[in-house]
């Protein structure tokens, strides 16, 4: 069997070797023509290949192109998109309801039109808000002690008036109808809750239903609905029942009369702000806006560039993401406004942080409007709110304002005050945006801002500022002290408010509003003593030595003296909401003497020794402060003091330049006042020279003395107290 | 995240610069890597911090932003006091911002003397048919001044990275800082492989922080 199968596989494998030999032939043949028509093929091949890829890659430059134009045209309407997104939102956000305060009554979830009507008759009929002025300023000055705390009287009326108004709006009725039936429904809201039966007050009435010193509240505030006199903050006993009633008719028909004013505010359809005063073209805001640009005005601020140059650069970065100031045309106004603002106050010119002001007050009311609102809370009190000594060459008064409310926040939030200071988050750093943008350039919502306004403006009392950091903080204060670093706590005070509800803001600021929150008296006697603070220090640590920078002219040095000597003459009390005029004097003088210092109030850290003290020794700290430093007393001091001390030359010095500060005299130098001028790096002093564009005549450096040493007799300068007080603008 | 970077050494960068040169802006492409067409101003003072992987470390960047108006400069002194690094930023569309460079470099070197890493930073290089300043005179300006210089534009993010990295090098602390210190920086780049990410970095085993 073997065999047989080795036999047959054998011939198997001979034919398949013979068929093999035989089909060999062939196919070698085959495989040299397969060969031939490969090579050739490969050719026409490689040819066709090379063309193909040419056409490809053609092909793919062009198909690559149109992506990256579809890219980009999706990139493009996608941010058109995004832009219509946000700027319906920002619409939207506009027609939120807000919370608007109204004298001592906060009109909770209201259509922003009733903002806009408010502020035009603040601006246009200014006596019809002096009662709430009256109310207000009670409000807020009252303390604890003469008085069950009371939050402000809050009128949900409106809530029922805004869904009617919403209503309304759907079938298509212009924003005055509107507004006017939702004023109507506020009204009857009001004066049912008042448990009234006066009759809608008409326009022509209203004047002599005025009490002149501001009208009592309701009811609930009988023993204090006595008038004796805006803003004295003491409350006399209640009077008989008919010299009540006979109050509280005449606060229901000054009411009536101010929503009668604000509903005849005139208000075009289609516009998204009432319309501008019919008498308004020949006013002070035309006039300056026609005068001559690139006058001396121009330059008021000293430094290489104008005012207009500086406005300019922040039209575009102020609420960028606002509608209004998207465009050019919000753009404009916000300008002419800043700009005619500066020419009018010379001195204050243009700081960041005001154009967030004027620019909230234009999303509210048309331009002119906004100025003199604007204007309103700048001037100095009692005609304005005072806010423009927080823009002050130097900021100096905005320092003093920041120590006053680290004061303010170690008395009343002891806890949290050391915590901050342990981690090193200083009221400059998170507070001084809140001071100087009127909290509208932070992470709180713009209505926020707005409700701040509303007090500033009718109220002419800047210790709102204070008051709302403060409540901030409380609110804050958990989130705070979880954090134990210094980043931690600085994010937190960004991040957190931005989680809050409406209700969390109302909440804030219904604290803040809230009598005896922080009393007048408290916010008074926390300024003096800073004031008094500030101006003890006669050598306030080295780091607080400042390098001046003057770029100046002698008009400029002319002309910022003579504004000075009106300044003493006026000695207008700007201290703050002081109604007490003792204390008004004190402020003037304590504001004095502030511009007459620089850098003595804290900057990396409060110098205030009073800081950590309870309230009672600042109390007395105060007490004793005002009983030693008489104005005169103080300023005698003050010149006493500075006589030793060699002057920065804006008095006499021919050259106009800062003179050149002796080494020996540094330690003098750190005299708050001529701290400034001071160097306190030797190798600075022929730097600060050559800056200063002065011919270089720079003294040997000599070794800084470990005491401080007389000043020398040839450099002794007598100054008058004009000087001094000039050497803190010459900064600029 | 508060307790681990704790633990890391910490930086002050200081950004001075006139006003809308593009300080918030560097800051922000750094930080996030995007910009935005429209910034707000920063009023007063403005703080972010953010953790970068040197090669050898990891430290933790602390950026105080400031207003650039002249006005505010009384109140920047104090940050700059304690600062390593200061960055002084100008406009290379704006001459006078450029111009500013000296008195913000005099402002610094009065506070730190000589320990601070200055950088030098022209802004804005993307707009370039409004250029005023050239590449070569800032250059020979900050070797004048004895600074580091870097031209950047935040908007296309261009050296934007570079700056940082430099500026990580620069640290004190760091070898390359100390070499790049040597060489003036003026064209000296830091290391090639510096990481810059944002992650956190996990928790160190050494927590306690008391």
């Amino acid at each position: 069997m073997a065999e047989e199968d080795e036999d047959r596989a054998a011939g198997r494998r001979g034919w398949r070797l013979a068929d093999a030999a035989g089909m060999f032939a062939p196919l070698v043949r085959a495989a040299a023509s397969a060969g031939e028509a490969l090579a050739y093929k490969g050719q026409e091949l490689s040819t066709t290949i090379e063309e193909s890829a040419n056409s490809a890659v053609d092909l793919g430059v062009r198909q690559v192109e149109g992506v990256l134009r579809d890219i980009e045209r999706k990139v493009s309407d996608f941010q058109r998109r995004q832009r219509e997104l946000d700027a319906l939102a920002a619409d939207d956000q506009r027609r939120q309801p807000v919370d608007i305060q109204v004298g001592d009554s906060v009109f909770e979830d209201m259509p922003m039109e009733m903002r806009s009507r408010l502020y035009c008759v603040i601006a246009r009929q200014p006596d019809l808000v002096d009662s709430l002025r009256g109310r207000l300023l009670r409000c807020l000055s009252s303390s604890k002690s003469s008085g069950s705390p009371r939050h402000p009287r809050s009128q949900r009326g409106g809530r029922a008036a805004l869904h009617s108004s919403s209503s309304l709006g759907s079938t298509g009725h212009s924003p005055h109808q509107r507004q006017r039936r939702q004023q109507l429904d506020l009204m009857q809201a009001h004066q049912q809750r008042a448990g009234s039966r006066l009759a809608v007050g008409s326009p022509g009435g209203s004047d002599s239903a005025l009490s002149p010193g501001g009208t009592g509240g309701d009811a609930g505030v009988a023993g204090s609905a006595e008038e004796s006199g805006e803003g004295s903050g003491s409350d006399a006993g209640g009077g008989g029942s008919s010299h009540l009633s006979a109050h509280l008719d005449a606060s229901r028909a000054s009411q009536a009369a101010l929503f009668e004013a604000m509903h005849n505010v005139p208000w075009s359809s289609g516009s998204s702000v009432p319309d501008e005063a019919p008498e308004c073209g020949c006013s002070e805001y035309a006039a300056l806006l026609a005068a001559p640009r690139g006058s001396a005005l121009q330059r008021c601020m000293g430094g290489l560039e104008s005012v207009d140059d500086i406005i300019g650069r922040d039209l575009g970065r102020t609420f960028p993401e606002h509608p209004l100031f998207m465009e050019g045309d919000g753009q404009a106004r916000l300008g002419r406004l800043l700009r005619a603002y500066a020419l009018r106050d010379p001195e204050t010119g243009y700081c960041q942080g005001m154009a967030f002001g004027a620019g909230l007050l234009l999303t509210i009311v048309p331009e002119e409007t906004a100025f003199t609102l604007y204007c309103r809370l700048m001037d100095e009190p009692p005609a304005g709110a005072g806010l423009r000594r927080l823009y002050a060459p130097g900021l100096e008064p905005l320092k003093l304002e920041l120590a006053t409310f680290e004061l303010l926040l170690g008395e009343r939030l002891p806890e949290l005050h050391a915590h901050l200071a342990s981690v090193g988050a200083v009221p400059l750093l998170y507070a001084s945006p809140w001071f100087l943008t009127l909290y509208a350039a932070t992470p709180m919502p713009l209505h926020f801002s707005a409700r701040v306004l509303d007090v500033l403006l009718q109220s002419g009392c800047d210790g709102v500022l204070l008051r709302v950091a403060l409540a901030l903080l409380q609110a804050l204060q958990s989130d705070l002290l979880e954090h134990s670093d210094f980043e931690g706590v600085v994010t937190a005070l960004k991040v957190v408010p931005l989680s809050w509800s409406p209700h969390a803001y109302r909440a804030v600021l219904d604290t803040a509003l809230s009598p005896g929150f922080v009393s007048d008296v408290q916010l008074a006697l926390a300024r003096d003593a800073v004031a008094a603070e500030a101006a003890r220090v006669v050598r306030p640590p080295p780091s607080f030595t400042m390098q001046r920078r003057v770029m100046r002219t002698d008009s400029e040095v002319a002309r910022f003296e003579a504004e000075l000597l009106q300044h003493r003459s006026a000695a207008s009390p700007c201290g703050g909401p002081g109604p007490s005029d003792a204390r008004s004097d004190h402020a003037a003088s304590a504001r004095l003497e502030s511009l007459s210092r620089v850098g003595s109030a804290g900057v990396g850290s409060c110098p205030l020794s009073l800081s950590g003290t309870p309230s009672g020794s600042l109390a007395l700290g105060a007490a004793a402060s005002l009983a030693n430093l008489s104005e005169i007393g103080e300023l005698e001091t003050l010149l006493t003091e500075l006589h030793l001390i060699p002057g920065g030359g804006g008095g006499g010095g021919g050259s106009q330049h800062l003179q050149h500060q002796h080494p020996q005299q540094r330690h003098e130098a750190a005299d708050a006042q001529a701290a400034q001028q001071q160097l306190p790096e030797q190798q600075r002093q022929p730097e600060q020279q050559r800056q200063q564009e002065q011919p270089a005549q720079p003294q040997p450096a000599e070794p800084q003395p470990a005491e401080p040493q007389p000043a020398e007799p040839q450099r002794r300068q007598r100054q008058s107290i004009t000087d001094i007080l000039f050497d803190s603008f010459k900064f600029f | 995240m508060s307790i681990s970077n704790q633990s890391l050494a910490k930086y002050k960068l200081v950004f001075l610069g006139d006003q809308a040169v593009g300080k918030t802006s560097i800051i922000t492409r750094f930080m996030y890597d995007k910009f935005d067409s429209t910034y707000q101003a920063t009023i007063g003072i403005d703080f972010l911090s953010k953790t970068m992987y040197l090669e050898d470390r990891t430290v933790r960047l602390q950026l105080w932003d400031t207003a650039g108006q002249e006005r505010f400069r009384s109140l920047i002194p104090s940050y700059i006091r304690d600062s390593s690094v200061a960055v002084i930023v100008y406009d290379v569309t704006n001459r006078t911002s450029f111009l500013n460079v000296t008195r913000w470099v005099q402002e610094v070197r009065v506070e730190r003397g000589g320990d601070v890493n200055i950088f030098l930073v022209g802004n804005k290089t993307d707009l370039l048919d409004k250029r005023q300043v050239s590449l070569e005179e800032s250059d020979a300006h900050a070797r004048e001044l004895g600074v580091h210089f870097i031209e950047t534009s935040a908007k296309a993010g261009f050296n934007i990275k570079a700056l940082f990295r430099r500026i990580g090098a620069s640290l004190p602390g760091s070898d390359a800082g100390r070499g790049e210190d040597a060489a003036n920086g003026a064209n000296g780049g830091g290391p090639a492989t510096v990481q810059l990410e944002a992650k956190a970095k996990p928790a160190a085993a050494s927590a306690c922080s008391c």
